[in-house]
């Protein structure tokens, strides 16, 4: 699908002040899953989004597919305003945006042909008119994710859990989607499994001009794969910016702790590293922590961190991190 | 720890038979390791090598009939684990020898309060009272920085974090101060900054207390920051053991370094991409002939699936079981 617009400048998606709510408690309590989060993707890059469990990583994905309901925000993926109004917008949106998920296991169904869970997204997109037609695809996509043209004939469980998801990524690439959302897809698998599917990941986007949400824990895995990194905390983002400004310059607390928590291999580095280490866990999204909601757990924290929501402060044009502290750093050399 | 000093551990030749509709076959083979006082051991490898199998086995947990002790020893104290009864055995395990088990939440007992289950241990083994079990569980959950666990003793494993209920199970096998912990991949659904938190908590205590650590993992890093000796297993065998610093330094064995360069790092050259291993790992019925690695393995020649090579020591502390590069 290509854009309407044409100006290639224009992020492929955006995200503007996104909020997604969960009622719970049997509607007496609101989940602020997603909590005002912006951001662009460009048409071939990868932007990762990282932090703990609950920060709202696979919510944000889901938003974007139109499957949890938005309370506030502006998304576009493409030339299409989301939530799609129009069953025409729907439908593009539907080829054009595809995801892949953690678990090769429970993502595919176990009664179907692997040909016929590959087919699944053309018949439902109306591509290719017949049968034959549709197999013919089925075969081109199980070699570009290296598997046999015969596994269409076989069944989720006769795969191991790499090849698996091999199947789950040629579903996704079926419909020739511009954007695909990773959630995790390479947490569940053995290293060796992990290599092989971050290579397909990174040959598919270079071969089909892919554009990545990849959603991951993993920081080295991350950092493989990442144009640009997003770090989540409680619904927020405290820290975006190019791959290398987030991994050498750290510069939000959260950010500092959460790469000073992921093992080198090198031993010796690892036998002298004195690691700031992040105390307790992540806060209920129902009560967050009042101001900057990381300042419990924050070893900088001061009293207004406690009082005052930070603002993301720019530290280059392509790099921001919402820190008081930064704020301050950066005051006397404000031009 | 002095190496002069008898091991806490030795495993030795431990084999292990499994028969699944009348076809039999060895998961785990000739499997030898020591563990000493205050000694992190670490086992890595792929999924189905044989890491859980061998802490089961240690345990006196292997799910038998269907798998059974076949051949070797696994002596503890001067006694043979293997040569135990279930009533002998039940009297070791969770007082001196405990476990963490991969999945918390099917090791923790549902219906049970946290406090109940970490006082149980203590009143089965040490004979304590109620009350005073009660009191040294809080002590012992507080030990695991879970705060406020006086109050949490009273909380169901439903209502505890991931990272909690990975906390209340390193409580409960510390209970009885074990000479012996066995880790099964105790942080592997956790967040990074949890692992830390849990992994540093266990390391102190194997070196505070002088307690023998077997941690199980998939994590090169892990190994790598906490652990002094690694086993590398391939296939239900040892391919290469030896201090973590030299194993990781100057790795051997193809597989060992295969699963160097295929482990994204934090400082590794992200110009060259990741080199993954060729092929996967066969199941236990179709395991290769002569060296299992053999299929996979870029250096392999003639005799490797002819003959199993032996673990051999050629540079002190390192073990290596391959036939390349003699
Ligand atoms: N349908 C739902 N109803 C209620 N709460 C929800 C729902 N979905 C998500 N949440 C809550 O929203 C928060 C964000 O969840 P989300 O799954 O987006 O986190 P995540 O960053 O993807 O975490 P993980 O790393 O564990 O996958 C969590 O506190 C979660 O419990
Ligand atoms: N009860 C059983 N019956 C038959 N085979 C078994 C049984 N338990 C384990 N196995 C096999 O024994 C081998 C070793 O399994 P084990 O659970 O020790 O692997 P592991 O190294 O712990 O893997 P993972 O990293 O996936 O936990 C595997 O091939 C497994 O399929
Ligand atoms: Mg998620
Ligand atoms: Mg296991």
């Amino acid at each position: 699908m290509s854009d309407a617009t044409g100006d290639p400048q224009r992020p492929l998606v955006s995200v503007r002040d996104l909020k997604v709510q969960f009622a719970v408690a049997g509607g007496r309590q609101v989940v602020r899953a997603v909590d005002g989060v912006s951001f662009d993707i460009h048409r071939g890059e990868t932007l990762s989004l990282v932090g703990e469990s609950g920060s709202g990583k696979t919510t944000v994905g889901q938003a974007l597919l139109g499957v949890v309901p938005i309370a506030e925000g502006e998304m576009r993926i493409g030339d299409v305003s989301l939530p799609a109004r129009t069953a025409a917008d729907r439908r593009r949106l539907r080829r054009s945006a595809q995801m892949i998920f953690q678990d090769p296991y429970s993502s595919l169904n176990p009664r179907m042909r692997v040909g016929d869970i590959i087919a699944e997204p053309l018949r439902a997109n109306g591509i290719g008119a017949t049968r034959g037609e549709r197999q013919k695809r089925v075969a081109e996509l199980l070699g570009l994710v290296g598997l046999p043209a015969d596994a269409a004939d076989l069944l989720p469980h006769e795969f191991s859990g790499g090849q698996r998801q091999r199947i789950g990524i040629a579903r996704a690439i079926a419909t020739e989607p511009d954007f695909i959302i990773c959630d995790e897809p390479v947490s569940a698998l053995d290293v060796s499994i992990q290599a092989q599917i971050v290579n397909l990941l990174g040959g598919l986007q270079k071969r089909l001009h892919l554009t990545y949400l990849f959603i991951a824990h993993d920081l080295a895995v991350v950092r493989y794969v990442s144009s640009r990194i997003a770090v989540m905390y409680l619904g927020k983002i405290v820290e975006i910016g190019t791959r290398d400004e987030v991994i050498r310059n750290p510069s939000h607390p959260y950010t500092q702790a959460l790469l000073a928590a992921v093992p080198g291999i090198d031993p010796a580095r690892e036998a002298t590293r004195q690691g700031v280490m992040l105390g307790g866990e992540i806060p209920s999204p129902i009560n967050p922590p009042s101001g900057c909601a990381f300042h419990p757990r924050c070893p900088l924290a001061e009293a207004r961190c406690s009082r005052e929501v930070p603002r993301p402060h720019r530290l280059s044009a392509t790099h921001q991190a919402a820190c008081h502290l930064l704020a301050d750093a950066s005051e006397p050399s404000k031009g | 720890m002095t190496v002069s000093e008898p091991p806490l551990l030795t495993v030795e030749g431990l084999t292990t038979t499994v028969s699944v509709q009348g076809r039999q076959a060895h998961a785990l083979d000739d499997v030898s390791f020591q563990v000493r006082k205050g000694e992190c051991v670490a086992i890595v490898g792929e999924s189905g090598s044989g890491k859980s199998m061998t802490a089961l086995a240690i345990m006196g947990l292997l799910p038998e009939p269907q798998v059974r002790a076949t051949a070797g020893s696994i002596r503890f104290d001067g006694t043979d684990l293997l040569t135990l009864n279930q009533e002998q055995m039940r009297a070791f395990r969770g007082d001196r020898i405990s476990m963490i088990f991969q999945e918390p939440m099917t090791s923790l007992n549902p219906v049970f309060t946290i406090g109940h289950q970490i006082s149980e241990p203590l009143i089965y083994h040490k004979g304590l009272g109620r009350k005073a079990a009660r009191k040294k569980a809080a002590q012992l959950l507080a030990q695991v920085q879970v705060a406020d666990a006086e109050h949490r003793l009273s909380l169901y494993p439903h209502q505890f974090s991931g990272g909690m209920r990975q906390r209340a199970m390193i409580a409960t096998g510390l209970a009885c101060d074990p000479e012996l912990m066995i880790a099964d991949e105790p942080t592997t659904a956790l967040d990074v900054t949890i692992q830390a938190q849990i992994l540093e908590i266990l390391r102190d205590l194997a070196r505070g207390r002088g307690m023998g650590l077997i941690l199980i993992t998939h994590s090169l890093g892990v190994v790598a920051r906490y652990a002094d000796t690694v086993i590398v297993m391939y296939a239900g065998r040892v391919v290469e053991s030896g201090p973590v610093a030299e194993v990781f330094g100057r790795p051997k064995h193809p597989y060992t370094r295969g699963l160097m360069a295929c482990v994204p790092t934090m400082d590794g050259d992200l110009e060259s991409a990741l080199v993954p291993i060729d092929g996967q790992p066969s199941g236990v019925f179709d395991r290769p002939s002569g060296c299992a690695f053999h299929p996979r393995c870029p250096l392999a020649f003639d005799r490797c699936w002819a003959e199993t090579p032996p673990l051999e020591e050629f540079r002190p502390g390192h073990h290596k079981a391959c036939w390349a590069d003699e």
